[in-house]
């Protein structure tokens, strides 16, 4: 019987403008999707020293196996390419309802390649594609871009676009898609570089499943686990159901954790003006649901914009109020309203920016920077708005910053790389090293730069662990990255794995594609993407000395209320690290040994200097 | 009992879209399913779907020539047998319920009585109860 994947892929040049069909050759299906898909496909295909914004990258976009279903939090898609940003290999999601007709399309992805030398729209319909003339929508915002090519090709396509940020090539612009997205690491940089203005999927063939009958059952499982939680007062799931993601801020910031003023203090004021429950009560607020969510923690609100006009918006999430929130002093939440959805309009990661806004907020602050016409201060809107749409343009000091936090600390210089909050040249997510150790360590170690999706943060927020003690968080952070990549073969919602029970895992797969696959050889295959992850950035040039948090964190206490001057020590953290890396079967400068290539299965792969 | 629905309670997640073309092809394919849900940011969205006794004018049984459209235990039901594929009921029915599939008009039939999309909408933008 057939199963859930089409074992098809698209193949699509955009040098010549042209589409083949690529069956998915046997040596791929043990990796069963998502990110699996999209880490083996990269790894194989391209040299990973290659520039990032060169033809020569290539954009793997992946769906798996419960993408399409009936499971429940599976809706998002996954991409992997180099990242501009970062000089990383990047995996990057984002939910929504792409995901979903990519899979009705007949496919389980598609392969971008080449460059394209005029700006196009792809139509992908089932396995057709079509190039058109991005003319009509150049210089637009992603969602103004998506809903032309709605209404004036077909309501029905399911849409992801860049924005300006990524038409000027803006290393952290990001990919959206229906105001949902592909975040991390400069996605939509690469589609600017391939001048790919848009991508539309519109698909008529649905999806099989291996047994429907068990399929059946395993869903109705777990959507009674996904339900019950989300009626738990205390379940942050269902805080997230009632309040969106911003829910948690009351939590982080009664922790000290909250980085506030470029990661100074570790709380804000503030914080509850721009929490998930004040926007509830004090805004228009609409629930809305990824494809088939039945915890619908998106938010739409309306709002008032700094001129005095009235719009609406997707968000802010969670990240984002911290971002280009308490870490740039915004207390104002209709301010934070505004520049999240400048952040969808221009096409930019909220986090990065927000990041790389307070970075330079503090550089003039420091007299190290100063831009014609633009006051540079923290807390005043019209520094934020302004520096957002300036690295947006990549206009006077933007050029600068467009680059990124770590790349623009060098060329400002000064000393100011010490308090540019980022790791590999990707800016912090909410959660502070100083407060929260192991969540530092998955920061500093993570193959995509300070990343939040592979950290043990709900163990140290929630005080189940202690929070700023180094011992176990080694061993804790390798099982979190090697668990959450194996979950994201079947790119499944990163809130899904708090509730469902993990044997729940192979028993869906086996449902949807026949395969069978034990719990433990699941979290085995997790951990041969991380070493497949992790020698692609060997052979791209990031050694030991680039697992490393900015010297603010080993040097600056944090300042504030409740976040009793916490510091990280420089030693003990390095020794951590080197903890870290044993454990993994790497030797001192974080290569892995072969027996450990050997065991994964991945010899072929080993990084050699 | 009857069949009622609250888009300002919808999420827009589709749940239902995929349960109903599971009961009725036994695949999920949404675009082949009899409820669909239409974007309407950032306002509530419009749901595409029979109102049974909300709609009580059933323009779409006049619209009929071949009176295919008949009520069922007080339930309007396209007759797959009576349906000759003219599509009149299409424009006729104010909510856009009425699709064609297979050269035949078809929409909701609640299942027979336990309705596939009611069972997966969590928020209760869609119920099927007793009503006095």
């Amino acid at each position: 019987m057939a199963g859930s994947m089409y074992d098809r892929m698209i193949r699509i040049n955009c040098t010549s403008g042209t589409s083949t069909i690529w069956n998915v050759p046997e040596d791929l299906k043990p990796w069963i999707g998502g990110m699996g898909y999209g880490t083996k496909i990269l790894s194989d295909e391209i040299n990973p020293a290659i520039d990032a914004l060169s033809s020569d990258n290539k954009v793997v976009l992946t769906v798996g196996p419960l993408t399409g279903t009936t499971a429940p939090m599976h809706a998002q898609s996954c991409i992997v390419t180099k990242s501009p940003l970062t000089g990383t290999i990047l995996n990057s999601y984002a939910g929504g309802f792409v995901g979903a007709e990519i899979k009705y399309c007949g496919i389980d992805g598609v392969i971008l390649e080449g460059a394209s030398e005029e700006w196009k729209i792809l139509l992908i319909d089932d396995d057709k594609v079509t190039f058109m003339s991005a003319d009509p929508v150049m210089g637009m915002g992603t969602e103004e871009t998506e809903t032309w090519i709605k209404e004036n090709l077909g309501q029905d396509y399911k849409t992801m676009s860049i924005g300006r940020a990524g038409e000027k090539v803006v290393r952290m612009a990001a990919l959206f898609s229906e105001t949902r997205t592909f975040g991390r690491g400069g996605l939509g940089a690469v589609f600017g570089s391939k001048k790919i203005k848009a991508a539309a999927f519109r698909g008529t063939c649905g999806t099989d499943l291996a047994d429907v009958e068990e399929f059946t059952r395993l869903t109705a499982e777990n959507m009674k686990i996904v339900k019950d939680s989300c009626d738990q007062e205390y379940n942050l799931v269902g805080m997230f159901s009632r309040y969106g993601t911003g829910a948690g801020m009351g939590l982080i910031q009664s922790r000290g954790a909250l980085a506030t003023r470029n990661s100074q203090y570790g709380t804000f004021d503030k914080s509850n003006e721009i929490s998930g429950q004040y926007y509830e009560e004090n805004f228009y607020t609409r629930s809305i649901s990824c494809h088939g969510c039945p915890v619908h923690c998106g938010r739409i609100h309306k709002f008032s914009t700094n001129d005095g006009g009235k719009t609406w918006a997707r968000g802010p999430e969670y990240e984002t109020m911290y971002s280009l929130g308490s870490q740039l002093m915004n207390g104002d939440p209709d301010v934070l309203a505004e520049a999240n959805r400048l952040t969808e309009v221009y096409g930019i990661d909220s986090l990065t920016i927000g990041v790389t806004i307070s970075f330079a907020l503090e550089c003039a602050e420091k007299g190290l920077i100063e831009e014609d016409g633009l006051k540079l201060e923290f807390g005043n809107p019209e520094s934020i708005l302004g520096l957002l749409k300036k690295i947006g343009e990549r206009e006077g000091i933007g050029d600068i910053l467009a680059e990124g936090p770590e790349r623009a600390a060098e060329k400002i210089g000064g000393g100011s790389g010490d308090f540019a909050m980022q790791v590999k040249n990707s800016g912090f997510a909410a959660w502070m090293p100083r407060r929260m150790v192991g969540t530092g360590l998955a920061f500093a170690t993570s193959n995509r730069g300070a990343c939040h999706k592979r950290a043990p943060i709900g163990a140290e927020i929630t005080g189940q662990v202690d929070m700023l003690s180094y011992e176990g968080k080694a061993v804790m952070v390798k099982k979190n990255q090697d668990v959450v990549n194996a979950i994201f073969t079947l790119i499944s919602c990163r809130f899904h794995e708090f509730m469902t029970p993990h044997e729940m895992y192979p028993a869906f797969i086996k449902a949807a594609t026949g395969i069978e696959i034990s719990l433990d050889e699941f979290y085995t295959l997790g951990e041969r993407i991380w070493n497949l992850e992790k020698l692609f950035n060997l052979k791209a040039g990031l050694g030991r000395e680039h697992d490393i948090l900015p010297a603010r964190c080993y040097n600056e206490p944090v300042k504030g209320e409740g976040s009793e001057s916490s510091v990280l020590d420089y030693d003990r953290w390095q020794e951590m690290l080197t903890e870290y890396y044993t454990l993994r079967g790497w030797d001192y400068n974080g290569i892995p040994a072969r027996e450990k290539l050997v065991e994964l299965g991945i010899e072929e792969y080993i990084y050699e200097r | 009992m009857q069949f009622r629905v609250d888009p300002e309670k919808c999420t827009e997640c589709g749940r239902c879209t995929m349960a109903c073309s599971l009961a009725k092809t036994g695949r999920i394919q949404p675009q082949e399913s009899r409820i669909s849900i239409v974007r309407c940011w950032p306002e509530v969205p419009e749901i595409k779907v029979c109102r049974f006794e909300d709609c009580p004018e059933h323009p779409c049984i006049e619209a009929c020539p071949f009176d295919a459209i008949i009520i069922v235990d007080g339930k309007v039901m396209i007759s797959d047998e009576l349906c000759r594929g003219c599509k009149l009921c299409v424009p006729a029915c104010p909510y856009k319920a009425i699709t064609m599939n297979n050269k035949k008009a078809v929409k909701c039939d609640l299942c027979g009585g336990k309705p596939a999309c009611v069972a997966e909408c969590v928020t209760s933008a869609l119920t099927y109860s007793g009503v006095k």
